[in-house]
Protein backbone atom coordinates (compact mmCIF):
# COMPACT_ATOMS: atom_id res chain seq x y z
CA UNK A 1 0.00 0.00 0.00
CA UNK A 2 2.62 2.54 1.14
CA UNK A 3 4.68 1.33 -2.22
CA UNK A 4 1.72 1.84 -4.11
CA UNK A 5 0.73 5.43 -2.55
CA UNK A 6 4.15 6.94 -3.13
CA UNK A 7 5.06 5.82 -6.44
CA UNK A 8 1.70 7.32 -7.85
CA UNK A 9 1.58 11.39 -8.74
CA UNK A 10 -0.39 13.11 -6.13
CA UNK A 11 -0.97 12.30 -1.84
CA UNK A 12 -4.33 11.67 -0.88
CA UNK A 13 -5.91 13.44 1.78
CA UNK A 14 -6.72 10.48 3.81
CA UNK A 15 -9.61 8.88 4.83
CA UNK A 16 -12.26 8.64 7.77
CA UNK A 17 -13.45 5.52 9.20
CA UNK A 18 -16.69 4.53 11.19
CA UNK A 19 -15.79 4.81 14.73
CA UNK A 20 -17.83 1.73 15.79
CA UNK A 21 -14.79 -1.11 16.05
CA UNK A 22 -16.49 -3.39 13.22
CA UNK A 23 -18.12 -1.38 10.85
CA UNK A 24 -16.55 -1.16 7.03
CA UNK A 25 -17.93 2.63 6.65
CA UNK A 26 -15.30 4.93 5.06
CA UNK A 27 -15.83 8.61 3.91
CA UNK A 28 -12.93 11.09 2.11
CA UNK A 29 -11.50 13.18 4.52
CA UNK A 30 -12.70 16.46 3.84
CA UNK A 31 -12.04 20.24 5.12
CA UNK A 32 -14.15 19.74 8.24
CA UNK A 33 -13.93 22.50 10.83
CA UNK A 34 -16.17 22.74 14.06
CA UNK A 35 -18.57 25.07 12.36
CA UNK A 36 -20.00 21.72 10.34
CA UNK A 37 -21.00 20.33 13.92
CA UNK A 38 -21.83 23.81 14.96
CA UNK A 39 -24.43 23.77 11.67
CA UNK A 40 -25.45 19.82 12.92
CA UNK A 41 -26.70 20.58 16.28
CA UNK A 42 -28.67 23.80 14.58
CA UNK A 43 -30.42 20.96 12.25
CA UNK A 44 -31.09 18.88 15.41
CA UNK A 45 -32.94 21.91 17.33
CA UNK A 46 -34.77 23.11 14.63
CA UNK A 47 -36.09 19.06 14.50
CA UNK A 48 -36.42 15.66 12.57
CA UNK A 49 -36.96 16.97 8.75
CA UNK A 50 -34.00 19.39 9.15
CA UNK A 51 -31.64 16.91 10.56
CA UNK A 52 -32.90 14.57 7.74
CA UNK A 53 -32.01 17.24 5.43
CA UNK A 54 -28.38 17.87 7.07
CA UNK A 55 -27.58 14.36 7.12
CA UNK A 56 -28.30 13.53 2.91
CA UNK A 57 -26.24 16.94 2.66
CA UNK A 58 -23.47 16.13 4.33
CA UNK A 59 -23.25 13.00 2.56
CA UNK A 60 -23.87 10.44 5.64
CA UNK A 61 -26.02 8.43 3.77
CA UNK A 62 -23.66 7.41 1.07
CA UNK A 63 -21.45 5.88 4.42
CA UNK A 64 -21.84 2.18 3.78
CA UNK A 65 -22.52 1.56 7.49
CA UNK A 66 -23.16 -2.07 8.95
CA UNK A 67 -27.07 -2.80 9.71
CA UNK A 68 -27.77 -1.06 12.78
CA UNK A 69 -24.64 1.15 13.17
CA UNK A 70 -25.21 3.44 15.61
CA UNK A 71 -23.16 6.31 13.85
CA UNK A 72 -24.97 6.01 10.68
CA UNK A 73 -27.15 9.15 11.98
CA UNK A 74 -23.96 11.37 12.32
CA UNK A 75 -23.00 13.17 9.57
CA UNK A 76 -18.85 12.50 8.62
CA UNK A 77 -17.94 16.00 9.97
CA UNK A 78 -18.68 14.80 13.42
CA UNK A 79 -17.49 11.50 13.21
CA UNK A 80 -13.65 12.91 11.71
CA UNK A 81 -13.75 15.70 14.77
CA UNK A 82 -15.79 15.06 17.88
CA UNK A 83 -13.44 12.64 20.69
CA UNK A 84 -14.96 9.69 22.15
CA UNK A 85 -16.83 11.31 25.07
CA UNK A 86 -18.32 13.65 22.26
CA UNK A 87 -19.35 10.91 19.50
CA UNK A 88 -21.57 8.93 22.39
CA UNK A 89 -23.14 12.82 23.46
CA UNK A 90 -24.36 13.40 19.97
CA UNK A 91 -25.75 9.90 19.41
CA UNK A 92 -27.78 10.77 22.52
CA UNK A 93 -29.02 14.20 20.90
CA UNK A 94 -29.62 12.30 17.93
CA UNK A 95 -31.80 9.86 19.27
CA UNK A 96 -33.91 12.12 21.00
CA UNK A 97 -34.75 13.99 17.51
CA UNK A 98 -34.76 11.07 15.17
CA UNK A 99 -36.81 7.76 16.20
CA UNK A 100 -34.71 5.48 14.30
CA UNK A 101 -31.57 6.58 15.36
CA UNK A 102 -32.13 5.90 19.42
CA UNK A 103 -29.32 4.22 20.89
CA UNK A 104 -29.56 0.79 21.63
CA UNK A 105 -30.84 -0.07 25.03
CA UNK A 106 -27.40 -1.76 26.19
CA UNK A 107 -25.22 1.35 27.97
CA UNK A 108 -22.43 2.00 25.44
CA UNK A 109 -19.19 0.08 26.08
CA UNK A 110 -16.28 1.93 27.06
CA UNK A 111 -14.23 2.91 24.17
CA UNK A 112 -11.50 1.41 23.19
CA UNK A 113 -9.18 3.85 22.97
CA UNK A 114 -9.90 5.28 26.60
CA UNK A 115 -10.39 2.18 28.21
CA UNK B 1 -36.50 -1.70 11.64
CA UNK B 2 -32.95 -2.83 12.62
CA UNK B 3 -32.25 -2.77 16.07
CA UNK B 4 -29.60 -0.53 16.92
CA UNK B 5 -26.19 -1.88 18.09
CA UNK B 6 -24.42 -0.66 21.17
CA UNK B 7 -22.05 1.12 20.27
CA UNK B 8 -18.16 0.17 21.02
CA UNK B 9 -15.95 2.80 19.75
CA UNK B 10 -13.02 1.56 18.17
CA UNK B 11 -9.00 3.40 18.20
CA UNK B 12 -8.36 5.84 16.05
CA UNK B 13 -6.04 4.80 13.78
CA UNK B 14 -4.83 5.86 9.90
CA UNK B 15 -7.09 4.29 7.07
CA UNK B 16 -5.56 2.19 5.27
CA UNK B 17 -3.06 1.40 8.18
CA UNK B 18 0.00 2.41 5.62
CA UNK B 19 -1.37 6.29 4.89
CA UNK B 20 0.50 7.77 7.76
CA UNK B 21 3.95 6.44 6.19
CA UNK B 22 3.09 6.90 2.92
CA UNK B 23 2.34 10.72 3.39
CA UNK B 24 5.12 11.16 5.81
CA UNK B 25 7.39 9.83 2.85
CA UNK B 26 6.31 12.89 0.56
CA UNK B 27 6.93 15.68 2.92
CA UNK B 28 10.35 14.09 4.45
CA UNK B 29 11.90 12.55 1.17
CA UNK B 30 10.04 14.12 -2.18
CA UNK B 31 8.94 17.56 -1.02
CA UNK B 32 12.55 18.49 -0.30
CA UNK B 33 14.18 16.94 -3.62
CA UNK B 34 11.31 18.62 -6.01
CA UNK B 35 12.04 21.72 -3.79
CA UNK B 36 15.87 21.62 -4.35
CA UNK B 37 15.22 20.85 -8.05
CA UNK B 38 12.51 23.80 -8.15
CA UNK B 39 15.42 26.25 -7.03
CA UNK B 40 18.25 24.83 -9.50
CA UNK B 41 15.74 26.21 -11.92
CA UNK B 42 15.23 29.91 -9.98
CA UNK B 43 19.16 29.68 -10.27
CA UNK B 44 19.15 29.09 -14.13
CA UNK B 45 16.59 31.54 -14.99
CA UNK B 46 18.09 34.51 -12.85
CA UNK B 47 21.38 34.03 -14.38
CA UNK B 48 20.31 33.82 -18.30
CA UNK B 49 16.48 34.43 -19.09
CA UNK B 50 17.43 34.84 -23.17
CA UNK B 51 17.08 31.27 -23.23
CA UNK B 52 13.27 31.17 -22.29
CA UNK B 53 10.44 32.18 -24.28
CA UNK B 54 8.59 33.56 -21.12
CA UNK B 55 11.40 33.41 -18.28
CA UNK B 56 8.99 35.72 -16.02
CA UNK B 57 6.02 33.65 -15.84
CA UNK B 58 8.41 30.58 -15.09
CA UNK B 59 10.14 32.16 -12.41
CA UNK B 60 6.58 33.03 -11.21
CA UNK B 61 5.65 29.60 -11.03
CA UNK B 62 8.82 27.82 -10.09
CA UNK B 63 9.23 30.49 -6.83
CA UNK B 64 5.50 29.92 -5.80
CA UNK B 65 5.87 26.18 -6.18
CA UNK B 66 9.32 26.23 -4.18
CA UNK B 67 7.18 27.92 -1.68
CA UNK B 68 4.54 25.23 -1.25
CA UNK B 69 6.49 22.68 -1.07
CA UNK B 70 8.58 24.06 1.97
CA UNK B 71 5.34 24.66 3.30
CA UNK B 72 4.11 20.98 3.14
CA UNK B 73 7.41 19.90 4.37
CA UNK B 74 7.17 22.48 7.68
CA UNK B 75 3.24 21.96 8.13
CA UNK B 76 3.56 17.97 8.04
CA UNK B 77 6.47 18.08 10.63
CA UNK B 78 3.82 20.40 12.62
CA UNK B 79 1.25 17.64 12.03
CA UNK B 80 3.57 15.10 12.68
CA UNK B 81 4.43 15.66 15.99
CA UNK B 82 0.32 14.78 16.96
CA UNK B 83 1.03 11.09 15.55
CA UNK B 84 1.94 8.68 17.97
CA UNK B 85 1.05 5.11 18.47
CA UNK B 86 0.84 2.65 21.65
CA UNK B 87 4.61 2.05 21.54
CA UNK B 88 5.23 5.56 22.07
CA UNK B 89 3.05 6.13 25.05
CA UNK B 90 4.71 2.69 26.56
CA UNK B 91 7.99 3.90 25.84
CA UNK B 92 7.07 7.12 28.06
CA UNK B 93 4.52 6.12 30.49
CA UNK B 94 3.70 2.90 32.60
CA UNK B 95 -0.03 1.22 31.80
CA UNK B 96 -1.21 2.90 35.37
CA UNK B 97 0.41 6.05 34.51
CA UNK B 98 -1.01 6.21 31.31
CA UNK B 99 -4.54 5.49 32.43
CA UNK B 100 -4.44 7.55 35.23
CA UNK B 101 -2.93 10.58 33.40
CA UNK B 102 -5.93 9.92 30.35
CA UNK B 103 -3.18 9.81 27.64
CA UNK B 104 -5.21 7.24 25.40
CA UNK B 105 -7.83 9.85 26.12
CA UNK B 106 -5.13 12.92 24.83
CA UNK B 107 -4.09 10.29 22.23
CA UNK B 108 -7.79 10.04 20.38
CA UNK B 109 -8.01 14.03 20.27
CA UNK B 110 -4.35 14.66 19.26
CA UNK B 111 -5.03 11.99 16.57
CA UNK B 112 -7.57 14.01 14.93
CA UNK B 113 -5.30 17.36 15.37
CA UNK B 114 -2.53 15.34 13.43
CA UNK B 115 -5.26 14.44 10.44
CA UNK B 116 -6.50 18.05 10.27
CA UNK B 117 -2.93 19.36 9.88
CA UNK B 118 -1.81 16.64 7.46
CA UNK B 119 -4.63 17.37 4.89
CA UNK B 120 -3.31 21.10 4.99
CA UNK B 121 -0.05 19.86 4.52
CA UNK B 122 -0.97 17.45 1.63
CA UNK B 123 -3.17 19.79 -0.56
CA UNK B 124 -0.11 22.40 -0.33
CA UNK B 125 2.03 19.85 -2.00
CA UNK B 126 -0.35 18.74 -4.15
CA UNK B 127 -0.34 22.58 -5.02
CA UNK B 128 3.82 22.74 -4.86
CA UNK B 129 4.00 19.85 -7.42
CA UNK B 130 1.28 21.17 -9.88
CA UNK B 131 2.85 24.20 -10.10
CA UNK B 132 6.03 22.48 -10.60
CA UNK B 133 4.98 20.68 -13.55
CA UNK B 134 3.91 24.10 -15.11
CA UNK B 135 6.77 25.79 -14.34
CA UNK B 136 8.80 23.11 -16.50
CA UNK B 137 6.04 23.02 -19.42
CA UNK B 138 6.47 26.60 -19.73
CA UNK B 139 10.80 26.67 -19.55
CA UNK B 140 10.62 24.15 -22.31
CA UNK B 141 8.39 26.63 -24.47
CA UNK B 142 10.71 27.23 -27.36
CA UNK B 143 12.03 30.66 -28.22
CA UNK B 144 11.88 29.36 -31.73
CA UNK B 145 8.10 28.68 -32.95
CA UNK B 146 9.76 25.65 -35.59
CA UNK B 147 11.08 23.81 -33.21
CA UNK B 148 8.57 21.46 -33.08
CA UNK B 149 10.19 18.59 -30.84
CA UNK B 150 11.01 20.82 -27.86
CA UNK B 151 6.88 21.83 -28.07
CA UNK B 152 5.99 18.26 -28.56
CA UNK B 153 7.79 18.20 -24.90
CA UNK B 154 6.00 21.25 -23.35
CA UNK B 155 2.78 19.64 -24.73
CA UNK B 156 3.67 16.29 -22.81
CA UNK B 157 4.26 18.01 -19.59
CA UNK B 158 0.80 19.94 -20.08
CA UNK B 159 -0.91 16.48 -20.70
CA UNK B 160 1.42 15.04 -17.61
CA UNK B 161 -0.12 18.00 -15.65
CA UNK B 162 -3.30 17.12 -16.64
CA UNK B 163 -3.14 13.75 -15.57
CA UNK B 164 -2.21 14.80 -12.06
CA UNK B 165 -4.71 16.88 -11.96
CA UNK B 166 -7.34 13.63 -12.35
CA UNK B 167 -5.24 11.53 -9.74
CA UNK B 168 -5.61 14.35 -7.40
CA UNK B 169 -9.14 14.41 -8.11
CA UNK B 170 -9.64 10.58 -7.49
CA UNK B 171 -7.47 10.82 -4.24
CA UNK B 172 -9.59 13.39 -2.71
CA UNK B 173 -12.78 11.81 -3.51
CA UNK B 174 -11.14 7.91 -3.17
CA UNK B 175 -13.55 5.85 -1.13
CA UNK B 176 -12.80 2.34 0.24
CA UNK B 177 -16.14 0.64 0.87
CA UNK B 178 -16.80 -2.25 -0.40
CA UNK B 179 -20.17 -1.41 -2.31
CA UNK B 180 -20.96 0.54 -4.59
CA UNK B 181 -22.06 4.47 -2.97
CA UNK B 182 -25.54 4.61 -3.11
CA UNK B 183 -27.89 6.90 -0.27
CA UNK B 184 -29.20 4.34 2.29
CA UNK B 185 -32.38 4.99 4.74
CA UNK B 186 -31.66 5.38 8.38
CA UNK B 187 -33.82 2.56 8.97
CA UNK B 188 -31.46 0.07 9.66
CA UNK B 189 -29.09 0.93 7.21
CA UNK B 190 -29.01 -2.21 4.79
Amino acid sequence: MVLYDVTLPGNGPGTIECPQLQCPATFPNARFSRRDIDKWEEALQVGPEAAKAHLEISGALTMQHMPGCPFRCLPPAVLALCGNEELLAQLKKVGAVLDDCQPSGDSASGPADDA
Amino acid sequence: MTQNLKPEIGPRVPYPLGYAEATSFTQTMTAPLLTGAALTLVGVIIVDDTKFRVPELTLLLVVTSSIALIASIQIGADARKYLYNRETIAAWYTEDEAKRAGILVRRTKHFIEWRKRNRLAVVVFNAGTMLLILAVSTALFPRDNHAVVRWIASGLTLASALVEAWWLHHLFHERFDETPEKPKPLDGGT
